[in-house]
């Protein structure tokens, strides 16, 4: 088994762009997260999120993820794959959309 | 005196070349190569035979994305690998075939019944791959 390596949840690290669309991901799944303290929630215990908090949470993860990816794929293993798919399906998104997208080809190699 | 060139066009080879274009240009191009040379048609037939059922296997598939999976199209995947395996000694389209049923494989095995789990309900975990960064004041 191959060891993750962990990358802190640096919102710095993210475009201007990439903040804009993780913004609109999260309200669209009617999270209240704020995304400068997007690590408070992180660090607050899981029961204390509600649930459509947990979705913004990992809406966050989930396009953090991806745009770290998009940078470098080889950084995606099966295990990350795998994350990436529940996560979609527990979202509700249409993973046939995602596979179309041209710049998320990494996903299926 | 102008020459006239008539291609003609075999049953066969417009099956074939229909089924290709799901396929990617280059491999379809590797392919379509193939038919450059005389084949006989038992070969043609066999060929072309396991390309639709990679094209029905691969189609089931995706439409069952967002539906359960069943071991029959995990089945199919293993089923058009062998042949694929098969032929590769003897067509390019057999590298294709493992190919295209390596990622069929991994994606209905492993994806998407990761997909069907979330689906389901089965809340997964923050990313193991991101660590919470303690907030300084």
């Amino acid at each position: 088994m191959s060891t993750p390596t962990k990358s802190p949840l640096n919102i710095s690290n993210l475009t201007h762009e990439e903040m804009s669309d993780i913004q609109q991901m999260v309200e669209e799944f009617g999270a209240h997260i704020d995304l400068t303290r997007v690590n408070e929630a992180f660090m607050a215990h899981e029961s204390s999120l509600s649930d459509a908090d947990y979705r913004g949470l990992l809406a966050v993860n989930l396009f953090y993820l991806i745009g770290q990816a998009r940078r470098a794929p080889n950084l995606i293993d099966t295990r990350d794959k795998e994350w990436i798919f529940q996560t979609m399906g527990y979202l509700g998104m249409d993973p046939r959309k995602v596979l179309r997208d041209e710049s998320l080809t990494f996903l299926s190699k | 005196m102008t020459a006239v060139t008539q291609t003609v066009e075999t049953p066969n080879q417009g099956i074939l070349e229909r089924a290709l274009r799901a396929f990617s240009s280059e491999n379809a191009q590797r392919a379509i190569a193939t038919l450059e040379v005389t084949l006989p048609i038992p070969v043609i037939s066999s060929v072309i035979s396991t390309i639709n059922f990679a094209q029905h296997a691969c189609a089931t598939c995706f439409n069952l994305v967002d539906g359960e999976i069943s071991r029959g199209v995990i089945n199919a995947c293993q089923a058009v690998a062998d042949v694929g395996q098969v032929i590769a000694g003897f067509f390019p389209i057999g590298e294709t075939l493992v190919d295209i049923a390596a990622f069929g494989l991994e994606f209905a095995d492993t994806l998407v019944t990761a997909y069907n789990k979330g689906a389901q309900g089965e809340r997964p975990p923050l990313s193991p791959r991101l660590v919470p960064v303690p907030v300084t004041a």
